[in-house]
């Protein structure tokens, strides 16, 4: 997959962009603030219908304006062509993504169609930051791999909230609400079953994606590897009931600590996923570099994995990543990926690209000032 | 921008607090009426204020209605043994046009969501068991497919089964005139879940 062209309308500070796409990479230079991240924002708004940075659509027009749109055309693999229309209105709430002109009901029936990956240096908290930046990893990974998951979670999530308004008004009122938890538990243990499962069998799967990356940037006397980690034990048969059953056992075990602290502390919300080297876990253990070998690693599993699931090569986008790197590093990592596929790359650094790149039809390099695209 | 007659943009105003209508489509409906002969207005805001004095809820099943009990309740022709429950006024439309079910309805007037503050005492849960009787064979649960039409069909599932009722749901899946191919995963995984046997 890759973008042939993107025209961006009162999108954040692009009141009127056009960008005609090198299908290798595509190089966005331009100082602090000028609009580059906000350029890659719309473009992973076409893959995941929303943002990536803003919960609310509203802040995402142009301060003054009421409609932001986003035009693209995109190309799969096998070379068809898609249009893809996205607009929304702040003043109705209206929002609107259709595909080749026909409207699109259903904005979950759109993930992983054009697959992304996505790195920025905050994106390092991965392996750095808690339980809920690997849990995020995951989701986003298995939501563009699998429609069914995205759904799953965005029901789970609403039980969970539901659930935790029930526990915290009884913790309240000290009351017993077991007739009203009743029917959010068994919808709690049926979503969140259900993604346990998936989970659990993307992290055994995945373990070749890292452990093939990984072996690409540094020698394999380090073996990496990622273990489930789940707020119960659910037993390492390969019986996908038995997760259901001991959701079941733990959510009764569970009840009076859950009235005590008034939410929901079983289930997938609470899952840990850890990295490890040769068996020892990465946020205790690992040094700065093994850190970013391993980030990488991650992030490269994911464009083969996703390519392999979504049957499409995901469009890679690298928010500041160079700003950090020295040159060495840099050119680097500008020939790993540069087989790749279609790539996104904003930088404040405007030199370290000439080295390694040719620009023409295949590379491409702009500049971005005050929300306006010029060629460089 | 406000408008110079207070009156219009009073209008503008009240028009704008609709839901799904915004200021913007609200000046244009403002402009509208402007246009309209008198009598066409007066139409419109006596039918209106006719809704709010006339409509009522049917003491039976709680749909709207001007004559208590409804139309539905009040037929010698509808199966009084079937119960069929809704959440609001439009699903009983939505299931009358299909002219496929002969039995009753319950109208909840909502569902459970907790997020919201509705528990149970604040939809018609009690008036439905209240009118359940000898007569009544079969309930049908007919929610909306969210989390929260789900909990309530679980909720009352487990307070109807007791009572030794045949409690039924209806399907989720797969839309008529929808091609195999073209569902989307989601649901085709629910209706390979809520698959029955043939
Ligand atoms: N809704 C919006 N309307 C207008 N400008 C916006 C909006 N949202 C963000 N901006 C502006 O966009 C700029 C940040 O753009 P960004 O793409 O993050 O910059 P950078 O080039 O550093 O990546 C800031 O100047 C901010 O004020
Ligand atoms: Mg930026
Ligand atoms: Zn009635």
């Amino acid at each position: 997959m890759f973008i042939e062209n993107i025209r961006l309308k009162n999108f954040r500070n692009h009141a009127d962009s056009y960008l005609e796409c090198g299908d290798k990479a595509n190089i966005i230079l331009g100082d602090n603030g000028e609009g580059k991240t906000n350029l890659l924002e719309a473009v992973s708004y076409i893959s995941l219908t929303k943002s990536f940075y803003a919960s609310n659509d509203s802040v995402i027009v142009n301060i003054g304006e009421t409609i932001f749109q986003i035009e693209a055309n995109m190309v799969s693999d096998n070379g068809i062509k898609t249009k893809i229309h996205i607009g929304y209105d702040l003043t109705t709430g209206e929002k609107v993504y259709s595909i080749n002109n026909r409207r699109i009901e259903k904005f979950s029936s759109v993930i992983g169609k054009f697959p992304i990956v996505f790195l920025s240096p905050e994106n390092s908290n991965i392996t750095f930051g808690g339980p809920a930046e690997r849990r995020k990893f995951l989701d986003l990974v298995l939501s563009q791999s699998n429609q069914t998951y995205f759904e799953d979670l965005s029901e789970y999530r609403k039980v969970v909230r539901h659930r935790n308004k029930i526990l915290n008004d009884a913790k309240f009122h000290k009351n017993d609400p077991i007739a009203l938890l009743e029917p959010w538990n068994e919808q709690l243990i049926r979503f969140g079953s259900r993604i346990m499962v998936r989970r659990r069998n993307f992290v055994n799967e995945f373990q070749e994606y890292i452990f093939s990356a990984y072996k690409k940037l540094v020698d394999l006397r380090e073996v990496p590897s990622m273990e489930y980690e789940p707020s119960f034990k659910t037993g390492n048969s390969e019986k996908d009931e038995m997760v259901f059953e001991n959701f079941k056992t733990e959510i009764d075990r569970k009840y009076k600590e859950e009235l005590r602290l008034g939410s929901t502390l079983v289930g997938p919300h609470r899952d840990e996923i850890s990295f490890k080297i040769n068996g020892l876990e990465l946020r205790k253990f690992a040094s700065q570099g093994q850190h970013k070998t391993f980030f990488v690693a991650l992030k490269i599993g994911e464009f083969f994995y996703l390519k392999e699931r979504c049957r499409e090569n995901p469009i890679l986008l690298l928010d500041d990543v160079f700003s950090e790197l020295d040159d060495n590093r840099a050119q680097q990592m500008l020939l790993l990926i540069e087989n790749l596929n279609q790539t996104f790359i904003t930088s404040t650094n405007f030199d370290i690209f000439d080295k390694v790149l040719s620009f023409g039809e295949k590379n491409k390099k702009v500049i971005v000032r005050n929300g306006k695209i010029a060629i460089s | 921008m406000l408008y110079t007659s207070e009156s219009l943009e009073l209008l503008v105003e009240e028009l704008a607090q609709l839901p799904g209508i915004g200021r913007k489509t609200a000046q244009r409906l403002a402009m509208y009426i402007m246009k309209l002969p008198r009598e066409e207005v007066v139409n419109i805001a006596k039918a209106m204020v006719g809704v709010k004095d006339k409509v009522k809820n049917c003491s039976i099943c709680s749909n709207f209605t001007e004559d208590d009990p409804c139309l539905i309740c009040s037929s010698p022709k509808r199966d009084g043994s079937m119960i069929c429950v809704v959440e609001d006024p439009n699903d009983v439309i939505a299931i009358e046009k299909t002219n496929e079910f002969i039995g009753l309805y319950h109208v909840l007037g909502g569902s459970l969501s907790p997020l919201d503050g509705i528990g149970p005492e604040d939809i018609k849960v009690k008036e439905l068991l209240h009118r359940i009787n000898e007569n009544t064979g079969e309930i049908i649960l007919a929610l909306n497919p969210n989390v929260e039409g789900e909990a309530t069909t679980l909720y009352l599932s487990r307070l109807l089964k007791p009572l030794g009722l045949k409690v039924t749901r209806i399907a989720r899946g797969i839309p008529v005139g929808g091609d195999l191919e073209f569902t989307d995963e989601a649901t085709l995984s629910r209706a390979i879940e809520g698959r029955v046997q043939i």
